[in-house]
């Protein structure tokens, strides 16, 4: 896989990704938080937001036990997770660290970093509290 | 006539569809779906003076559909032109609009693809440039995934529930001689369930095919279509919506469980009619699940209920809500965007009363559907026997 070069919008979060922190954006005008990052807050179009650092504690929201590869190479059976954080956004990841019918939707979850195929440090999640 | 410039099918073409068709190009497996439809509808091609067909290429300019006009009545009046206006029932509803405002007068759409999907075996929809969501193993499955395995943890969805729908979509498919599937059944539910798991909760015969093929149809206005040679078929009414761009952010199941109320309310309203009177039904069918959620969409069944009201024959050829007849996604064909014609296609046959074994008895209105939950929008269109 190639290496990754983040944008210089979303670099401020795969930086946070390599020191361990998750690092989410938040507007200043409206004081919501949002994500994927975009060049204006989804809410109120104010570009005027910042990356805030997040305890990266939230939920599954749901997930897929993934079998069938994505692309060549890809570890297989992997699970790709939709995860509701505590500030009130979505992201997909992994979760990791969970045996597959320990699985809950529902379930409490924090973030761990890990290597990623492309040079980047990604977030993923296991079962927390 | 209540409106002479209502949008009108009057001709369609499939080409052959198969996993594989060796030595041909999509350009022109692509023109033969023009010229079949136009043949088909009876107009001569210096006459079309719209065009939302995907130029495939080589020559011309990549992508940019005004590349057709030579072929046609030149210059064009109207040309769509993202890849998604190209196909199904959004290029359908987006051609039908220019026609009645009288922006052109008649309108090929068309599409279709030759040769592997990726070299390299990649899955649709992995690998998409998504920042977010690529780089942790994202997949069309999987995403349409999460949300079927939410649906099945709020209402108890079961996967007997998702299988039977797949079953009954793919014996469809295993009685049309046009299916790519063809005489590979019948299935039974353990069938479905005993393939193996793509993406949870999905196994492998609740995943839509992948195949090679292209198709084409021909619309006008209802003022001409009188005077062509195919039994008329009016686009009554239709909507759209678009939650987010596709694929990028998570498809929730709380913001997904109304995608499509509102086009489906537009919808009716235009046309005039209630979902109860639709007589055959072209959901789309990228997977099992998403067949269940739209039943609910459309009303017929309450939130949460779509399980158990697509799992119990309704949506047989027999059946209240005969769905899919020609096989669908699942085992008729995929063939790239212009999978989401076929449906359209299917639907135009079905009001032309032309289909044979499968054909529903006196079919008068039917529904045509494309994308859902997991791609975060819908395009969905009411076709009327005229």
């Amino acid at each position: 896989m190639n290496a990754f070069t983040a944008s210089d919008m979303t670099r401020p979060f795969w930086d946070g990704c390599r020191e361990h922190q998750l690092r989410l954006p938040r507007c200043n005008d409206c004081g919501r938080w949002f994500f994927a990052p975009e060049i204006a807050c989804i809410h109120c179009f104010s570009q005027n937001w910042q990356w805030l650092d997040s305890p990266g504690r939230g939920s599954l929201y749901s997930y897929s036990v993934v079998h069938r590869a994505p692309v060549p190479g890809h570890a297989v059976p992997f699970v790709f997770a939709v995860i509701e954080l505590d500030e009130g956004v979505s992201l997909f990841s992994n979760l990791v660290q969970c045996d597959f019918d320990a699985i809950a939707i529902g379930m409490r979850v924090e973030v761990v970093f890990e290597d990623g195929p492309d040079g980047r440090t990604l977030p993923r999640f296991k079962p927390g509290r | 006539m209540k409106n002479p410039r209502q949008a009108t099918v009057v001709g369609l073409y499939v080409s052959q569809l198969a996993r594989s068709l060796p030595g041909r190009r999509s350009h022109e497996l692509i023109i033969e779906a023009v010229l079949g439809a136009l043949a088909d509808a009876g107009v001569d091609p210096k006459t079309v003076d719209g065009a939302a067909i995907e130029w495939a290429g080589p020559g011309g300019v990549p992508g940019e559909v005004g590349s057709w006009a030579p072929y046609f009545r030149q210059p064009l009046a109207w040309t769509s032109e993202h890849f998604m206006d190209l196909a199904g029932a959004r290029g359908l509803l987006k051609a039908a609009a220019a026609i009645e405002m009288g922006l052109c007068d008649t309108v090929v759409l068309g599409g279709g693809r030759a040769g592997p999907w990726a070299e390299d075996g990649t899955a649709v929809g992995a690998a998409m440039n998504l920042e977010f969501a690529d780089v942790f193993g994202s997949s069309t499955m999987a995403q349409f995934g999460t949300v079927a395995q939410r649906h099945m943890f709020e209402f108890g969805t079961t996967a007997e529930q998702m299988a039977a729908v797949a079953a009954t979509i793919r014996n469809h498919g295993h009685v049309n001689p046009e299916a790519a599937l063809y005489g590979a059944g019948p299935y039974t539910v353990a069938d479905i369930l005993a393939s193996p798991i793509i993406a949870s909760p999905f196994h492998r015969l609740e995943c839509c095919l992948i195949q090679e093929g292209a198709c084409a149809i021909v619309l006008t206005t209802a003022e001409r279509a009188r005077d062509l040679r195919q039994q008329p078929v009016h686009v009554l009414g239709g909507g759209m919506e678009f939650f987010r761009g596709a694929y990028a952010n998570p498809p929730l199941y709380r913001d997904m469980r109304h995608l499509g109320k509102d086009a489906a309310r537009r919808a009716f309203a235009r046309a005039g009619v209630g979902a109860r009177d639709i007589d055959v039904f072209n959901l789309y069918d990228a997977v099992s699940f998403e067949v269940i959620r739209q039943f609910e969409m459309l009303g017929l069944c309450a939130e949460g209920e779509g399980g158990a009201f697509a799992a119990d024959g309704r949506i047989t050829l027999g059946g209240e809500c005969p769905t899919n007849l020609d096989g669908g996604l699942l085992s008729h064909a995929w063939i790239g965007t212009a999978q989401l014609t076929l449906k359209v296609i299917e639907g135009v046959r079905q009001l032309r009363r032309d289909c044979g074994p499968r054909q529903v008895e006196n079919a008068e209105l039917t529904l045509v559907t494309n994308a859902g939950s997991g791609a975060q929008h819908i395009e969905l269109a009411i076709l009327g026997r005229g």
